[in-house]
């Protein structure tokens, strides 16, 4: 204050006259300040429970620590851990970058059409994927097994039930994940880079590996960190597909530790920041090539021309690839559900009276309506009103400078490389403590997805946001439209389909949500994917093939209205 | 009658003033062109004038309207002005019509068909209402945004650097049926670009700006011939710049010693000082082949052919000038220099 008025009035950045207090900066300061709540909470609840004793009253202890840390139990699970994330990366990243390769820089026949369905694997949970192959793959029952026996007399030839099936699963639902940033980073590269250097006389597979190999770098090594966490952080395909063979990993020792009687959350916690260190050191990892590729930047983002590679007679080859890909990750898996879910039990002898409705006939009573509802009003609704929050806390985060945004922009991101489940057992510390009446609702999955997804939100409100540049909106005001005017007419339009495209992601993102959910439900508030997880860990999976049948359509349902619509799919790809 | 006025106009960013005591008229259906370095406040100056930016203090008034003063501020919306970006800022999402006839207000469609069919005649592109903006080349582009903004015929318009995002040829074609299109419309316009020639082209009037100041107003012809300081000097064409001292400066001229040569120059200095810069203009240094006359004698050192003409760098008496000329000589050759004292401008130190 001294210096405002030692110094002249033209020093202050507030305009005279104007209030301390507007709408705008209570709207600011209500955000940020709830935002970095959220976020503060669970974790500092999951930090204070790491050092209480299980079980006992709230004594403090570091055993959970010694536990972890000193045991032999955790380091292997650990290390188990980091195998089957490295391994399921580095093939996802290999087939993915095969993918994108094919597609945006081959003549293969059919492929640019196909293009946008190789999204649907991301947009399935993992969950249904396993589900699926255990039908398809399962030792004795397994539909293919079935097949292949009565083709060639020998039996078990697949067994789902091992780390090679855990892997399999995996790498089908995240090679598209990859292929999305690949293709991304491989269409940003202007073709006249490669053709420069065939100019000077290299060989195009040098080429390769000299010029675009470097520069689609970056791009890989944030594919392979983000595809570690994720991996390292489900739960649901190590234990359904990986304890029966005795492959255990950290995730299933975490979820053991809370869903076993007597429960071990303090245990779970202490864990929980082995995953975190992994997170921290990618993340670390990430930042210093994210550094190097910054004298990559004159590449440019629009990549005029691209080349395409003539295949010659290989090219139906590589359509095969990209077509194989499609049939076992999403055509293969869901017939092979939708069969299942017509039969009394999966067996290896087909006979008539194996058929039947009953599955379906049994979520009849109601269940599947409470599911429906429950599923529906966090995803559906739920989505809508975390899209807006996300919106306008980016768009505040944009237009503030101040330390307390850059603090909300570092929380944002914590929640994310926490894995779903202790995030969870945070928010369920933390609501019981707090008297607040959401422990056990609707409303607690809720707001512990919408904190999940923040980082998520976030960063793809900004690009939005990005599109709309002030221009546009400054030649409307010149054309003689007011401020509102000025939004319903550009603005909003402008914005429509970008946030159509956010909806649809953060949809599938709350819809499929297993981690958190697990944790938080309650009879009540039970939706789709707790029911199916439920069913299938505790055994009954001829019942959980006609929920995730169910669960899967409506998937493919929203899928195909927003690509309709707002050319969703279409729109992630061309980013 | 001036259309547009603008009167001691500040606008402050935290502690930097942007625009720092700006005045100027544009007298109706003149064209004001503001030149100057990235950063010297004259897009801020324009989009003052069209509100969408506001000012600190100041006053402006345009078509005898007040449009900001003390306790006004007429909202962008309703100061019926044109202006075309640098961006085009074409809506993505509306057709050619609907870009065009977006600032028509209440008319009947009848009525918005035929002057948007108008304001696309005006600049060549009939016929293309139903199309996306994306669907057109960058140049056509660049005239949708003109249809635009001229569609609802307003007395003023104004550009900001329109043609900088389009490659030097279309740039030079544009530019003259700019200044065609500008003056049919009998349009006052204010245009704010950083290339010297695209304001000689175009101009009435050019105003010079450098850190937020107007450095100099005036006709094209008199900022290129008679800068009024050394930065105008060096950002409006090329020149020697030569430090001298005054030997004696009245009202009909001043004489200039350059150490081992004099030079008279017709301009005087505004204030009476002992040392001063010369500028001379390449183009107006004569040469000729005979080196014997009475004048000034120099010698060739280089020599670089540029089509038209060609650019010599002349030592004379240990100084280096450069100079435009149609003779044709060959390094080291001797050659007579003369320097017309009108041409010989005279700069504050």
């Amino acid at each position: 204050m001294v210096m405002q008025t030692a110094m002249p009035l033209k020093a202050e950045a507030r305009e005279p006259g104007q209030p301390r207090i507007t709408p705008l900066r209570m709207t600011t300061w209500a955000m940020f300040g709830s935002t970095l709540l959220m976020v503060a909470l669970p974790m500092f609840y999951l930090l204070y429970g790491s050092f209480v004793q299980d079980g006992g009253e709230h004594a403090f202890t570091l055993g959970n620590y010694a536990e972890v840390y000193g045991g032999e139990v955790f380091l292997s699970r650990f290390w188990n851990t980091v195998v089957l994330s490295a391994t399921v990366a580095v093939l996802a990243i290999l087939l993915g970058s095969l993918l994108a390769w094919v597609v945006a820089r081959t003549n293969a026949p059919g492929v640019r059409k196909a293009a946008p369905l190789l999204i649907v694997p991301i947009m399935m949970s993992n969950l249904v994927t396993c589900l699926a192959w255990i039908a398809l793959a399962a030792p004795n029952a397994g539909l293919l097994n079935v097949l292949i026996f009565n083709l060639t007399g020998i039996r078990r030839v697949l067994d789902i039930y091992s780390f090679t099936g855990m892997v399999w699963v995996l790498v089908l639902n995240y090679a598209a994940f990859a292929f999305v940033s690949v293709l991304g980073a491989l269409r940003s590269i202007d073709a006249d880079l490669e053709e420069a250097s065939y100019l000077l006389g290299v060989n195009p597979v040098k080429t390769a590996f000299s010029m675009t190999l470097p520069l689609v770098f970056p791009t890989l090594a944030s594919t392979f960190l983000l595809v570690f966490v994720f991996v390292a952080e489900n739960f649901a395909v190590p234990l359904v597909l990986g304890t029966p063979s005795g492959y255990e990993t950290l995730m299933s020792q975490i979820y053991y530790a809370v869903a076993d009687t007597p429960a071990k959350p303090g245990l779970a916690a202490a864990a929980g920041t082995m995953l975190l260190l992994i997170a921290l050191v990618g993340t670390l990892w990430q930042r210093r090539i994210m550094a190097n590729a910054k004298r990559y930047v004159t590449m440019g983002g629009k990549g005029g021309r691209r080349k395409t590679t003539d295949l010659g007679r290989w090219r139906y080859l590589a359509s095969a690839v990209v077509f194989g890909y499609l049939f076992f990750s999403v055509v293969l898996p869901y017939c092979a559900l939708v069969t299942a879910s017509l039969m009394r039990f999966v067996t290896s002898r087909l006979t008539w009276e194996l058929w039947t409705l009953d599955n379906y006939r049994k979520l009849s009573d109601g269940t599947f309506l409470h599911l429906l509802t429950n599923s529906f009003l966090v995803a559906v609704v739920g989505g809508v009103v975390a899209v807006a929050f996300y919106f306008v806390l980016s768009y505040l985060l944009s237009t503030s400078q101040t330390r307390f945004a850059r603090l909300t922009e570092y929380a944002a991101i914590m929640p994310t490389v926490t894995p779903s489940i202790l995030l969870a057992i945070g928010f369920l510390w933390a609501f019981v403590a707090l008297p607040l009446p959401l422990y056990g609702t609707l409303g607690l999955i809720f707001i512990a997805l919408v904190v999940r997804s923040l980082g998520l939100g976030v960063r793809q409100s900004r690009s939005a946001l990005l599109q709309v540049s002030t221009d546009l909106v400054d030649a409307a005001r010149i054309g003689g439209a007011g401020p509102l005017k000025a939004f319903r007419d550009i603005v909003a339009p402008a914005l429509k389909a970008p946030l159509m495209s956010i909806w649809t992601l953060i949809f599938v993102q709350f819809f499929l949500d297993v981690g958190l959910s697990v944790v938080l439900y309650s009879p009540n508030s039970m939706t789709i994917p707790v029911y199916l997880w439920t069913k299938m860990n505790g055994g009954e999976v001829t019942g959980a093939f006609a929920i995730a049948v169910l669960e899967c359509t409506i998937i493919f349902a929203v899928l195909f209205v927003a690509e309709r619509l707002f050319g969703t799919v279409r729109a992630s790809l061309n980013r | 009658m001036s259309e547009i006025l603008v009167r001691n106009l500040v606008k402050t960013f935290g502690e930097t003033n942007v625009i720092d005591d700006v005045t100027f008229t544009v007298p109706r259906g003149e064209i004001l062109v503001i030149l100057g370095a990235s950063g010297c406040g004259k897009t801020t100056t324009l989009r003052c004038l069209a509100g969408l930016e506001k000012p600190t203090s100041g006053e402006i008034v345009i078509d005898g309207k007040p449009m900001f003063g003390r306790n006004i501020d007429v909202p962008p919306e309703n100061r019926g002005l044109g202006m075309v970006f640098q961006s085009y800022a074409l809506w993505p999402h509306k057709t050619v019509f609907g870009n065009v006839s977006y600032g028509l207000g209440n008319l009947s469609t009848e009525e918005k068909r035929s002057k948007v069919r108008d304001a696309l005649a005006l600049v060549g592109l009939s016929g293309t209402e139903d199309r996306f903006p994306s669907t057109l080349s960058g140049g056509q582009q660049q005239r949708i945004a003109l249809a635009r903004s001229a569609a609802a015929r307003p007395k003023v318009m104004l550009l900001d650097e329109p043609l900088s995002n389009l490659d030097a040829k279309l740039r030079e074609t544009m530019r003259s049926e700019l200044r065609t299109l500008i003056n049919e419309l009998g349009m006052t316009a204010i245009y704010i670009t950083h290339d010297q020639s695209e304001a000689m082209a175009l101009a009435d009037q050019v105003i010079f700006m450098r850190n937020g100041k107007i450095e100099q107003k005036a006709s094209p012809r008199e900022i290129y011939n008679r800068p009024r300081t050394r930065a105008v000097a060096e950002f409006i064409g090329s020149a020697t710049f030569l430090d001298g001292r005054l030997l004696s400066s009245n009202g009909v001229g001043s004489e200039v010693d350059l150490g081992g040569f004099t030079l008279r120059s017709t301009s005087t200095l505004e204030r009476a000082a002992e040392r001063a810069v010369v500028a001379i203009r390449p183009e107006r240094v004569k040469l000729s082949q005979d080196a014997s006359g009475g004048g000034i004698i120099g010698k060739v050192r280089s020599q670089v052919f540029l089509g038209e003409a060609t650019e010599y760098e002349i030592e004379v008496h240990g100084i280096q000038l450069v100079s435009k000329s149609r003779v044709e000589l060959s390094a080291g050759q001797p050659v007579g220099v003369s320097i017309a004292p009108d041409d010989v401008i005279l700069l504050p130190a």
